[in-house]
């Protein structure tokens, strides 16, 4: 969870990631943020997260997409 | 229950302003044709009148401008009616003429021959000076369908609103005058002009590929004969006086042709003016086109006659109540005929006439300077194919002034008013060719080149006398056949060939931006 | 049938009324006979391509969602047997037997789309390079009739399709239903792209008679029509005029005329676009928005999400993710960061992906270079302004004017000015002829234009101007009220006599100010040969 932290602070230092469950709703990530984070969990994670799961629950908080992360693990 | 009352009540009084709104919208927006074009208004005009007429003409202006029932009335007792209307196309007359049946049965039915030579509809504002008019019928339904230009739409005809709603913008006090009731302007149908202005140089007619008459024109002259015979009508067909547009010898023999054929009078006033005594130098108002009162007046005495004598027409002046109708169209007949002569005066004190033998292309460079070139306001655009003469080029749609002051004077010249509508079509004769312009927005522009002899040829060298062959080569078999002709169309002009045993024998440069 | 012919209005009139006296089990299958009816006044042959298009997508869908059927049960039948590598590559298998029939169809499809649409733009270029390279024959054009709305069908159909493959919806096994969403006519013209599981929602659905439902529904169409005809139409003789001389209108006629476009084309297809959500409410149907106020943008990337929404949408879901965290694009990006360093590394799949994107949207939009000039000019405007990104932060850390109304004016304006210079491309039709009448806005500018009266020139005169400006301000209003609540509940709730007032001279505007009929060239609404 911290390394995912990292990640999403990086993209945006002022966003309080711990907390904020409306990042997509609210527009704080956009297009290209998700791209980022994707190859960076790719990197940190060696997780693929395939277009279908691009979808707005799964990224609206650093929860749920350390959740999706988890689940991906598991599957491969 | 209450309820339902008032809901009751609300739709209905909603539905009821609607309506009220829209029905005072579309009175109010259409063109009243009273003041101006009030052409527009003689179809409608004949449901006023009390119906029971011995004879009924249909046409297009050579009926409702060549001749006066009133002098038919006057000298012969003779009842009748016109139903003329500009550029009045043959199925039209065709279903005015089963509309009047609705309401009377007359003696004999004087179609004027003109109209033959269009085989399609032609333009939307005529149609819908002819159309208009008309009461609702069975007649005036088929009429629509047989008239409709592609871009016309019927539910235009059934709610006029939509086509004049962008009239908002040029609403006159005439149309709040006439909203309801417009003012008469025709003497049964006959539309009076007491101007003159002799005829001069009539330009001869352009050759065409084909003279004969369209299957369509055929299909409705004998549907227009056979109604005639079922309802025993005597039909009598007319070509009035009016030199131009030209009649040619080839329409003429088709006439006289059907007339023989289908055992009809036809009588053609063109060869007939010895008898009539019609001068053109008097009798016409607009240079040759059309007769004025003292020309519709020779004109009718001569018909009047043969109706009389020949076809049995009654005299009816003996009937009190029809004598006392025409004695009171008498009155506003020669008032109309007074005002008119009046006005004329008036207008000739002052030196405003610009007289007709003035060169035009002084009349159409008023005011300017000495030795200073015209310029066209507009770009010159030469996409399409143009005409290079003695290096003036010439491209159609161009400002014409400054291509006339080039090319000087020309040998002849001509104009023609369109029937019914503002603005003169002026034709320039030339050695070797002609050419024609239409009124722009402001200023002339060039609307055809005709050559006359084979001392000039197109930019790519084609003249008159080269071979089909020729043409093919130089121009390629791109091409579309329009009524016989060889037509290459490029940006907005028409390049046109007639040829006759593979000898182009016709070559024409026309605009299209006027055909609609 | 377009939406601005007495037919259509006809024909909405007589699809309502018997929408509502069938019983509500029948509405759906009506309407799919509606929407056929539509297509084939559009075009019997028409009729041929959307059929193939909706049975071949229909079938493929059922095959994926047999196998993925196939696949829960196997895997719950053998659920303790099989071991996690067993699971895993059974699972492989699958998702390739499901991978295939997806591939087969996006090329099937979109082998259509290609072949109508684009052959003619093909073969121009192949034989520019024929004669490039000395050769003499060229080509002969082919000489296909474009279906109507066939980009949007076609995207909306395969949108389903990806969506059956990722899961996220299940496959409609009822032909007919599955019929109608490619079909539903309002939306056959022009769009937008509704997704199944959006549309679905509402589709087939009985649906009462409900006087205030049909009311909205009806003031949405009302108005859609009046931006599109008292605005758009009006307004596109001024452009055409401008667009069509490019010796005359030149200077600041050009940027009259990119206004101009602006105006004309947000009018034309938001009003469609109201008139197609409008219609469908009015039978009790949600269509998705297709704008939010694009012209309140603050960026160009704002100014997409909030444009042609469903199209954007489309683009991102099915183009730009997939392309951008494919596992070779992941890869790519990890050499590039390894390489290159990270800066670079970040931005390989961003450019990679949204360069692909703005192509597509370019070929989407028509078969020309402008088209495609036109895309890439948004990318490289979209990259530009992300370049920037920092420097506009230290911008904002100096000066304190972020989310102050000047500042907000100004990026509108900005956002509004560099779109307004894109669509150029649209307008000209000709990449090297845009540059130059781009170029002449600067070379050529002259003010008296706009005093001298040749603003009458171009085929609009003062009252056309009149009415342009109000309809305008009428617009912004519009808009404006928008942002703070809705419109039609506003109205809603003024009494009866006020309503009317609104109602009657709302129609008797599109009515008497319309640009239609004879005298006007009838216009097809932009948007519906894409």
């Amino acid at each position: 969870m911290q390394e995912l932290l990292e990640i999403l602070k990086g993209l945006h230092p002022d966003v309080d990631f711990e907390n904020c469950k409306t990042l997509i709703d609210d527009k704080i990530l956009d297009s290209f943020d998700i791209i980022s984070i994707v190859s960076e969990v790719y990197e940190e994670f060696d997780v693929t997260i395939s277009a279908e799961y691009i979808k707005p629950e799964n990224f609206n908080s650093a929860e749920a997409l350390y959740d999706l992360i988890r689940k991906l693990e598991d599957e491969e | 229950m209450k309820r339902r009352i008032k809901s009751m009540i609300k739709w209905t009084v909603s539905g009821a302003l609607v309506a009220a709104g829209l029905f005072f919208l579309q009175k109010l927006l259409v063109p009243k044709y009273a003041a101006d074009v009030v052409e527009g208004a003689l179809i409608a005009e004949y449901y006023r009148e009390e119906k029971d007429h011995d004879v009924i003409f249909i046409g297009d202006c050579e009926v409702y401008e060549n001749f006066s029932p009133q002098l038919l009335w006057d000298e012969y007792g003779i009842n009748s009616y016109i139903r003329g209307s500009a550029q009045q196309l043959i199925w039209q007359s065709y279903y005015l003429l089963e509309d009047t049946l609705r309401y009377e049965t007359p003696q004999v039915v004087v179609f004027n021959v003109l109209s033959m030579e269009y085989d399609t509809p032609q333009k939307e504002a005529y149609n819908r000076m002819t159309l208009e008019g008309m009461e609702w019928s069975k007649s005036k339904h088929e009429a629509i369908l047989a008239s409709m230009t592609e871009k016309e739409n019927y539910t235009d005809y059934v709610f006029p609103i939509l086509r004049y709603h962008s009239r908002w913008s040029e609403l006159s006090g005439a149309d709040i005058d006439y909203m309801f009731d417009t003012p008469k302007v025709s003497h049964n149908g006959y539309y009076m002009r007491v101007d003159v202005k002799a005829a001069e140089h009539i330009p001869e007619g352009k050759p065409l590929a084909d003279y004969g008459f369209g299957e369509n024109a055929y299909l409705y002259l004998d549907k227009l004969t056979k109604l005639c015979k079922v309802n025993n009508i005597e039909l009598i067909l007319v070509k009035a006086p009016s030199l131009y547009p030209y009649w040619y010898d080839e329409w003429e023999e088709q006439i006289e042709a059907y007339a023989k054929e289908n055992d009809l009078v036809y009588i053609n006033f063109l060869e007939l003016t010895q008898e009539t005594g019609v001068d053109f130098q008097t009798d016409t108002y607009d240079g040759g086109l059309h007769m004025n009162l003292s020309g519709a007046e020779k004109i009718s005495r001569y018909l009047g006659e043969f109706l009389s004598e020949e076809a049995g027409v009654p005299d009816r002046r003996g009937e009190s109540g029809l004598s006392a109708s025409w004695d009171e169209k008498r009155a506003w007949y020669e008032k109309d005929r007074r005002e008119q002569l009046l006005a004329m005066a008036e207008k000739g004190a002052q030196p405003e006439d610009t007289g007709e033998s003035e060169t035009p292309q002084e009349a159409v460079l008023p005011g300017e300077p000495e030795g200073m070139e015209y310029t066209d306001k507009k770009p010159v655009n030469y996409k399409g194919y143009t005409f290079t003469y003695q290096g003036i080029r010439i491209a159609m749609d161009m400002e014409a002034q400054s291509v006339l002051k080039r090319l000087g004077e020309a040998d002849s010249y001509f104009e023609a008013a369109s029937c019914a509508f503002d603005g003169l079509d002026k034709k320039y004769t030339y050695e070797s060719f002609e050419l024609d312009t239409y009124p722009g927005e402001d200023t002339d522009h060039i609307s055809a080149v005709l050559f006359r002899d084979d001392s000039v040829t197109t930019e790519e060298g084609i003249g008159i006398g080269d071979s089909q062959g020729d043409v093919f080569e130089v121009y390629g078999e791109d091409f579309l056949t329009e009524n016989g002709m060889i037509v290459y169309r490029k940006d907005d002009m028409k390049l046109c060939f007639i040829i006759t045993d593979e000898v182009v024998s016709s070559i024409e440069y026309r605009t299209t931006v006027l055909d609609e | 049938m377009l939406f601005t012919s007495y037919e259509f209005v006809a024909f909405l009139f007589l699809v309502l009324v018997l929408y509502y006296v069938l019983p509500g089990k029948f509405q759906w299958q009506f309407l799919l006979f509606a929407g056929y009816l539509f297509y084939f006044a559009a075009g019997p042959t028409y009729l041929l391509y959307i059929l193939t298009t909706t049975v071949t997508v229909w079938f493929a869908a059922c095959r994926m969602e047999k196998v993925r059927e196939r696949q829960t049960e196997y895997l719950k039948e053998h659920k303790d047997k099989l071991g996690k590598e067993e699971k895993k590559s059974y699972k492989a298998k699958m998702k390739s037997k499901l991978w295939r029939w997806l591939l087969l169809m996006l090329l099937f499809n979109l082998g259509i789309l290609a072949v109508v649409k684009y052959s003619n733009f093909a073969i121009v270029n192949i034989n520019r390079i024929i004669s490039a390279a000395g050769g003499e024959r060229t080509l002969s054009l082919r000489n296909l009739v474009l279906p109507m709305g066939i980009s949007f069908y076609t995207f909306q159909a395969l949108g389903y399709l990806i969506d059956v493959y990722r899961g996220t919806v299940k496959a409609e096994k009822n032909l007919f239903r599955f019929a109608l969403f490619v079909s539903f006519f309002p939306q056959l013209v022009q769009g937008p792209i509704s997704r199944f599981g959006d549309l679905s929602a509402t589709l087939f659905k009985s649906h009462p008679f409900q006087a205030r439902t049909v009311c909205f529904g009806l003031e949405r169409v009302l108005w859609g029509y009046f931006k599109k005809l008292v605005i758009a139409d009006r307004m596109l003789v001024g452009v055409n005029t401008i667009i069509g001389d490019t010796d005359t209108y030149r200077g600041a006629y050009v940027f009259v005329g990119m206004m101009f476009y602006a105006l004309e084309l947000y009018a034309d297809f938001t009003g469609g676009i109201d008139i197609t959500i409008g219609v469908a409410e009015a039978m009790g149907i949600r269509v998705t928005e297709n704008f939010n106020r694009p012209f309140f943008s603050k960026s160009i990337k704002e100014y997409w999400r909030r444009w042609h929404i469903t199209m954007g949408t489309w683009f991102t879901d099915y183009i730009f993710y997939p392309i951008s965290v494919c596992r070779p694009m992941l890869k790519v990006s990890k050499f590039a960061r390894a390489h290159f360093g990270e800066q670079i590394g970040k931005r390989v799949p961003v450019y990679l992906s949204s360069f692909a994107v703005w192509l597509a949207t370019g070929i989407w939009h028509g078969a020309g270079w402008n088209f495609v000039a036109w895309g890439l000019g948004n990318w490289i405007i979209i990259m530009i302004s992300q370049e920037f990104e920092p420097l506009y932060e230290k911008f904002h850390g100096r000066f304190r004017v972020e989310g102050k109304t000047p500042w907000k004016m100004f990026q509108i304006l900005r956002t509004i000015l560099l779109m307004s210079c894109l669509r150029m491309f649209d307008c000209y039709r000709d990449v090297p002829l845009t540059f130059r009448m781009f170029g002449s806005m600067f070379t050529r500018w002259d003010m008296s234009i706009f005093r001298d009266g040749s603003m009458y020139g171009l085929g609009l005169s003062g009252p056309d101007y009149m009415v342009l400006l109000a309809g305008t301000v009428l617009m912004i209003a519009v808009s404006c009220i928008q942002r703070k609540g809705k419109v039609r509940e506003m109205i809603a709730e003024k009494p009866y006599p006020v309503r009317f007032v609104i109602w009657y001279g709302l129609f008797l505007a599109v009515l008497l100010l319309g640009a239609y009929g004879a005298g006007y060239d009838a216009s097809q609404f932009i948007y519906n040969q894409f």
